[in-house]
C-alpha cells in the first residue's frame, strides 16, 4: 500500500514539477470535455421537461389513419367519448404550423415573418391567471386572442395588447396578444400561439375538426383497456391511431434520449482517444523529456509496473482536474451566459443567443462522464508511449 | 498539485449539489402548469418544427420525410440530425390501428 501512496505522491510532484506540460493538457482536456458536458447537461435538462410533459399529459391521444399518418378527428364523436363511463375527461386539441407577422407603422423596421406552433384549445381551458395576473379578473381567453410565446415575442417586439397575423395557405387571421408564456415555462411554448380551438380550425379551414382527442381516463385496473373498447365501437370501422402515456409516449422519451446520448458519448470518445494519441505522437511532445525521466528511475531499481503506475496516477489526476474544470467551466456557460454559441448545437431552431432559459441539468453523471472520458484519453494516449519506454534498458533512455 | 485537485474536485462537488437543490433557471411548476393546460406538448430538443413534427413531438405526427422527395428513398429532414433527442417511429405492433385492437393484439 505504501509503495503506490508513494507512487501516486510522486505523480503528483512530477505534475507540478512539468507545470506547463500539465497546463497543456489540461487546457486541451477541458477544450475537449466542456461542449460534451454542455451536451450531456442540455440533453438532462429537455429529457427532465419531456418527462413532465408526459406526466400532464393525457392518459391516452386519439387520432384517425390516414394513409398511415396521423389524420383529424371530427368533433362530432366528441359525445360520444364524454358519455364514456371510464373517461374524465375529452379534449380536442389541434396543433399545427403557421406564418405570423407583425404589421408596424411605416417608419419602423419590419421583422422578417416567424414559423410558429399553433395550439387550438377549447374555450375556457385557457386560463390567463399564470399567464397574465394583471388579467386573472377577466379568466379565460376571449375571442381574438392568443397567448404567445417568449421567444415570439421577444423577436417582434411584442406586448399584451398588439397585434399579431398568422397565415397558413391563404387565410390571414388578426389576433391580439392577450399574455406571454413565460421563458421559463418550457422550449416548446417559445415559439408558441395557443389560441381558441374554433379560430384555429377557421386558421386552417377545418372547422369541426381536431387533429387529436386528449383522453383522460378514471383511476384503476382496467380503464385503459376498457376506453380501447368505447373507442372501437365508437369509431367502427374508421382508422384510428390509440396512443397511451404508458406505452408509446414513455418509450418516446426514454429511447429517443438514451440512443442520443449514447451515440454522442461514443462519438466523442472515439473520435478524440484517437485523435489525442495522433496528435502527440506526431508532434512528439514530451517526448524525449519522459524517456530521461523513465531511464533515470529505471536505472536507481525501479521496475517497469512501478514507472506505468506512476504515470498512470498522474494521467487520474490530469483527468480529475480537467473533468472538474470542464464541468465548472460548462456550468458558468450554460447557468450565467445562457449557453450563448454552443446550446444551438444541441436544441435546434434556437439561434445562437436563446430568447429563454436553455434547459439543463448537470447532475454527477456528466461530471463522471467527464471524468471517464478524460481518462480514456490520456491513458490511450500515454500507457503505450510509457511502456515502450519503460521496457527499453535504462542506459539507452538517459542517452 | 493534490491540494488543486482536492479543491477543484470539493468546488464542483459543491456547485453540483447546490445545482440539484435549488434547480437554477428552471421551473418545474412553470412547466407543469403549461403542459396541464396544454395536455402534453413537446418532447424532442428543437424550438419549433420546422420540417415535420417527429423532433418536436412524435405524438403529433411520425415522420413523413421519409415519403419524399423519394417515397422509401433517403430522408433529408434536418429534424433527424443535430439535437440530443432522436425518436423513431413505434414499430407497427405499437402503431395499432383498429384492426389490432378488434383482434384483441
Amino acid at each position: 500500500m505504501n509503495v503506490y501512496l508513494n507512487l501516486f505522491f510522486a505523480a503528483a510532484a512530477n505534475l507540478a514539477r512539468y507545470r506547463l506540460r500539465s497546463i497543456v493538457v489540461v487546457v486541451c482536456l477541458v477544450a475537449i470535455c466542456g461542449p460534451f458536458v454542455t451536451g450531456i447537461a442540455i440533453s438532462e435538462g429537455v429529457r427532465a421537461d419531456a418527462a413532465i410533459s408526459v406526466q400532464e399529459g393525457a392518459d391516452l391521444y386519439l387520432t384517425l389513419d390516414h394513409f398511415g399518418r396521423n389524420g383529424p378527428v371530427p368533433l362530432r364523436y366528441l359525445r360520444d367519448f364524454r358519455s364514456s363511463p371510464h373517461i374524465t375527461a375529452v379534449v380536442p386539441r389541434i396543433v399545427g404550423r403557421a406564418i405570423a407577422s407583425v404589421v408596424w407603422p411605416a417608419n419602423e423596421q419590419r421583422m422578417d415573418p416567424e414559423l410558429v406552433v399553433i395550439l387550438g384549445l377549447e374555450s375556457g381551458r385557457m386560463d390567463l391567471a399564470p399567464w397574465a395576473p394583471q388579467r386573472a379578473s377577466a379568466g379565460t381567453l376571449r375571442s381574438g386572442e392568443v397567448v404567445i410565446g417568449s421567444a415570439l415575442a421577444a423577436h417582434f417586439g411584442l406586448q399584451p395588447g398588439q397585434e399579431l397575423r398568422l397565415r397558413v395557405a391563404d387565410v390571414t387571421m388578426p389576433f391580439r396578444v392577450a399574455a406571454i408564456f413565460p421563458g421559463h415555462a418550457t422550449i416548446w411554448s417559445a415559439q408558441l400561439v395557443s389560441m381558441n380551438l374554433d379560430e384555429a380550425g377557421k386558421l386552417f379551414e377545418l372547422p369541426g375538426y381536431a387533429s387529436d382527442f386528449l383522453i383522460y381516463c378514471r383511476l384503476g385496473p382496467g380503464n385503459i383497456q376498457a376506453v380501447r373498447k368505447d373507442t372501437l365501437s365508437i369509431l367502427g370501422d374508421i382508422p384510428y391511431r390509440l396512443q397511451t402515456k404508458t406505452g408509446e409516449v414513455a418509450s418516446y422519451v426514454d429511447k429517443g434520449f438514451r440512443d442520443q446520448q449514447g451515440v454522442f458519448t461514443v462519438f466523442f470518445l472515439v473520435a478524440f482517444a484517437v485523435g489525442i494519441p495522433a496528435l502527440l505522437i506526431a508532434s512528439g511532445l514530451g517526448l524525449s523529456e519522459r524517456r530521461r525521466e523513465i531511464g533515470i528511475c529505471k536505472a536507481v531499481g525501479w521496475q517497469t509496473t512501478d514507472v506505468m503506475v506512476m504515470v498512470m496516477f498522474e494521467q487520474v489526476l490530469l483527468s480529475l482536474i480537467a473533468a472538474c474544470l470542464a464541468t465548472l467551466a460548462s456550468y458558468v456557460w450554460v447557468r450565467i451566459f445562457n449557453g450563448v454559441l454552443v446550446a444551438q448545437f444541441f436544441i435546434s431552431e434556437l439561434g445562437s443567443i436563446a430568447a429563454f432559459p436553455v434547459p439543463a441539468r448537470f447532475g454527477f453523471a456528466p461530471l463522471a462522464l467527464a471524468g471517464l472520458l478524460c481518462l480514456t484519453i490520456t491513458l490511450s494516449g500515454g500507457l503505450y508511449t510509457t511502456w515502450r519506454l519503460a521496457a527499453r534498458p535504462p542506459a539507452e533512455g538517459i542517452r | 498539485m493534490l491540494a488543486l485537485a482536492l479543491g477543484l474536485l470539493l468546488a464542483t462537488l459543491t456547485v453540483l449539489g447546490l445545482d440539484c437543490v435549488c434547480r437554477f433557471g428552471s421551473d418545474p411548476e412553470a412547466a407543469r402548469q403549461f403542459q396541464r393546460v396544454a395536455g402534453g406538448l413537446g418532447l424532442g430538443a428543437t424550438v419549433r418544427p420546422r420540417w415535420c413534427f417527429v423532433n418536436f413531438d412524435p405524438r403529433i405526427e411520425y415522420c413523413t420525410c421519409a415519403e419524399q422527395p423519394v417515397p422509401g428513398g433517403y430522408c433529408y429532414c434536418p429534424e433527424h440530425t443535430g439535437t440530443v433527442s432522436y425518436f423513431v417511429a413505434p414499430p407497427p405492433d405499437m402503431a395499432r390501428p383498429n384492426e389490432l385492437e378488434s383482434s384483441g393484439q
